[in-house]
C-alpha cells in the first residue's frame, strides 16, 4: 500500500529563523507515529503544514498522494487535533460535534456518545465555560470519532489527569484494533506512550534527528558502566550519547547497532553493567546533546 | 459533499447571533426612541439614527466571522474557499433577511401606524426611503454587505498581517483620507463634491458602492487563501 505521507526536504521559514528545517519521511498507513521532539523543536510547525493550515516555504508534500492544501479529498480524510485549538466562544459542545460528524465522512455517532459519557462532557455546555481539560476532551471525543485514515493529535491532553490520559489511549488503542488509521501523537509525555508507538520520529531545532521503529530503537539504546578504560573501549565503536563520570567509574549512553542480544552479550563479557534506557531518556538525550554542540558551532 | 454548504450550516446553528441579537439590540434603541418620543410633543416628526446600531453589528459581526469561525473551520479540515464562499453564502442570508425586516418596519411605520403614533421616524428615513419598495430592499441590502465585508475584511486581513500592520493599515487609510481631503480645501473641491452628493439618489449611491462592496469581496477572498490557523 502506498504512503499515508511522504514530505521532501520540507522547510518552513520565517525570516532567517528556520523553524523547520529541509525534513523528509515519510509514514506508511495503519501504524502509530510518534513524532517526539521538546518545545519549539518544529513539531507543531510539521503537523500544521500536512493538514495546510501553514504553508510550507519550500519543499513537498503529499498526503494520500497529493499536496493538501486546499483540497477536499485530502483533507477530509485527515482530523488534525491540536491543543491549540479555538472554538467559537458561544458555541456548545454539541454544536462542535455536530459540526465534525458533518465534515468527517468517517465520523461514528455511537463512539462520540461514549465517548463524551467516558469523559464526562456535558453536551449543552458553551465552550467558553470549559475547564482546560474539558477543552482537551472536546479534542480527543473529535479526534477519535472522527475515524480519520490520518489522524494527528498534538498535544491532546494538556490539563487532564492521569485517569483521563489513560482512558484516552485505552479508547485509542480500542478503536485502532478495530478501525485501523495512521496517527500521530505528539506528546511530552513519552513514558506514558512508548508501549503504544510503532515508529518514533524524533524533531529537534527543525531537523528530523531520528526515524527509526520503535522496537529496535528499544534494543538499540543502552547504559553501560564500569570502569573508565573499559567503557573507552567498548563505547569507540557506537555513537555515544551521554557519559556521566565519577572518579574512575563512567557510564556512557550508547546507541548500538547490531543484533541487541549481541552487544549486550559483548558489554556483559567484557566486564560492565548494562542497563536499557527508555524511550524517554533517549530522546531527552538526544536532544539535550544538540543544545552544547550548537555552542561548540557559534564560537 | 459540498463542503462550503458545510460552513452554511455551521453558521447557521448560531441563530441567535446572526438573527436574534441584532434585533435585540436595535428593537432596544427604537423604545428609548419610542419613549422619548412621547414625552416630547414636537410639530415636527423625529428623525433618529437608531437604526446605524443595527449595521454596526453586522461590522462586528464579519470582524467574529473571520477572529472565531476561521480558526475553528480550518482546524476541522474545512477548505480556505469553502470557508469563503460559505461565509459569503451566510452574509448574503444575513442581509437580505435585514433587508426585509427593515421594509416590514418601515412599512408599519408609515402606513400601518402612522408614526407609531409619537411622531417617530426609526425605520423609514427620509432620503433613503424616497424610492420605490424594491429601491429600499436593494438599499439595505447593500449597505449589509458592504459592513459585514468590511469587517471580514479587516478582520481577515489582521488575522493575515497581525495588529502592526493592520495598525499600518489604519495609518495609511487616515494619511489618504487627510491628503484628500486637504487637496479638495486646497483646488475648492468642496462644493462640487457636496453638489454631486445632492444630486444622488439613494439608489445611485447604492449603486456607486458596488464596486467598492466587490473590492472588499475580492480582498476578502485573496486574503481567506492564505491565512492560516
Amino acid at each position: 500500500m502506498a504512503n499515508v505521507v511522504e514530505i521532501r526536504s520540507l522547510t518552513k521559514a520565517y525570516g532567517d529563523v528556520k523553524a523547520v528545517d529541509n525534513v523528509s519521511f515519510a509514514l506508511e498507513p495503519n501504524r502509530i507515529y510518534g513524532l517526539l521532539g521538546r518545545n519549539g523543536a518544529g513539531k507543531t510547525t510539521i503537523m500544521h503544514m500536512l493538514s495546510a493550515q501553514l504553508i510550507q516555504t519550500s519543499g513537498d508534500i503529499a498526503v494520500f498522494g497529493e499536496a493538501p492544501y486546499e483540497n477536499n479529498r485530502v483533507l477530509s480524510q485527515l482530523c488534525f487535533i491540536k491543543e491549540s485549538q479555538k472554538y467559537p466562544e458561544s458555541s456548545k459542545i454539541a454544536d462542535v460535534l455536530a459540526f465534525a460528524a458533518m465534515t468527517f465522512p468517517n465520523w461514528n455517532q455511537e463512539l462520540a456518545d461514549r465517548l463524551m459519557e467516558d469523559f464526562r462532557l456535558p453536551p449543552k455546555r458553551r465552550i467558553k465555560k470549559l475547564s482546560r481539560g474539558m477543552l482537551s476532551s472536546v479534542g480527543i471525543v473529535v479526534g477519535l470519532a472522527s475515524r480519520a485514515p490520518l489522524t494527528i493529535f498534538d498535544e491532546p491532553y494538556i490539563g487532564l489527569d492521569a485517569v483521563a490520559r489513560g482512558l484516552f489511549y485505552d479508547r485509542l488503542l480500542e478503536d485502532y484494533a478495530e478501525y485501523p488509521r495512521t496517527v500521530i501523537l505528539s506528546t511530552h509525555l513519552i513514558d506514558e506512550v512508548s508501549q503504544m508507538l510503532e515508529h518514533v520520529l524524533v524533531i529537534d531545532q527543525g531537523r528530523l534527528v531520528l526515524d527509526e521503529e520503535a522496537e529496535s530503537l528499544r534494543g538499540r539504546a543502552l547504559t553501560v558502566s564500569g570502569p573508565l578504560a573499559k567503557v573507552n573501549a567498548f563505547a569507540a565503536g557506537y555513537k555515544e550519547l551521554d557519559r556521566q563520570g565519577l572518579g574512575s567509574l563512567c557510564s556512557a549512553t550508547l546507541l548500538t547497532n547490531g543484533s541487541p542480544e549481541d552487544v549486550r552479550a559483548r558489554a556483559e563479557l567484557a566486564g560492565l553493567e548494562v542497563a536499557t534506557v527508555s524511550l524517554q531518556q533517549l530522546i531527552v538525550q538526544l536532544t539535550s546533546g544538540k543544545m552544547s554542540r550548537k555552542a561548540d558551532d557559534a564560537r | 459533499m459540498n463542503r462550503s454548504g458545510l460552513v452554511l450550516r455551521m453558521f447557521m446553528r448560531e441563530r441567535m447571533a446572526w438573527f436574534v441579537i441584532p434585533w435585540l439590540v436595535t428593537l432596544s434603541s427604537f423604545v428609548i426612541n419610542l419613549i422619548i418620543g412621547g414625552s416630547l410633543h414636537e410639530e415636527q416628526n423625529m428623525v433618529t439614527g437608531g437604526l446605524a446600531s443595527f449595521f454596526i453589528y453586522m461590522f462586528v459581526m464579519g470582524i467574529i466571522i473571520v477572529s472565531q469561525f476561521f480558526p475553528f473551520a480550518l482546524g476541522f479540515s474545512i477548505r480556505r474557499t469553502d470557508f469563503f464562499l460559505g461565509s459569503t453564502a451566510m452574509i448574503a442570508i444575513a442581509s437580505a433577511a435585514a433587508s426585509l425586516i427593515i421594509m416590514l418596519f418601515s412599512y408599519a411605520e408609515t402606513d400601518l401606524t402612522d408614526h407609531w403614533g409619537v411622531q417617530l421616524q426609526f425605520f423609514n428615513l427620509p432620503f433613503v426611503h424616497d424610492g420605490a419598495w424594491y429601491v429600499q430592499l436593494l438599499v439595505h441590502f447593500v449597505l449589509a454587505l458592504h459592513m459585514f465585508f468590511a469587517g471580514y475584511f479587516i478582520g481577515m486581513f489582521n488575522r493575515r498581517f497581525r495588529a502592526t500592520w493592520t495598525f499600518i493599515l489604519f495609518i495609511a487609510l487616515s494619511l489618504v483620507a487627510g491628503i484628500a481631503s486637504m487637496l479638495c480645501t486646497r483646488f475648492g473641491w468642496w462644493d462640487e463634491i457636496g453638489r454631486w452628493f445632492l444630486d444622488q439618489t439613494a439608489l445611485s449611491l447604492t449603486l456607486w458602492s458596488l464596486p467598492l462592496v466587490l473590492i472588499y469581496m475580492l480582498a476578502s477572498y485573496k486574503l481567506t487563501r492564505t491565512a492560516t490557523a
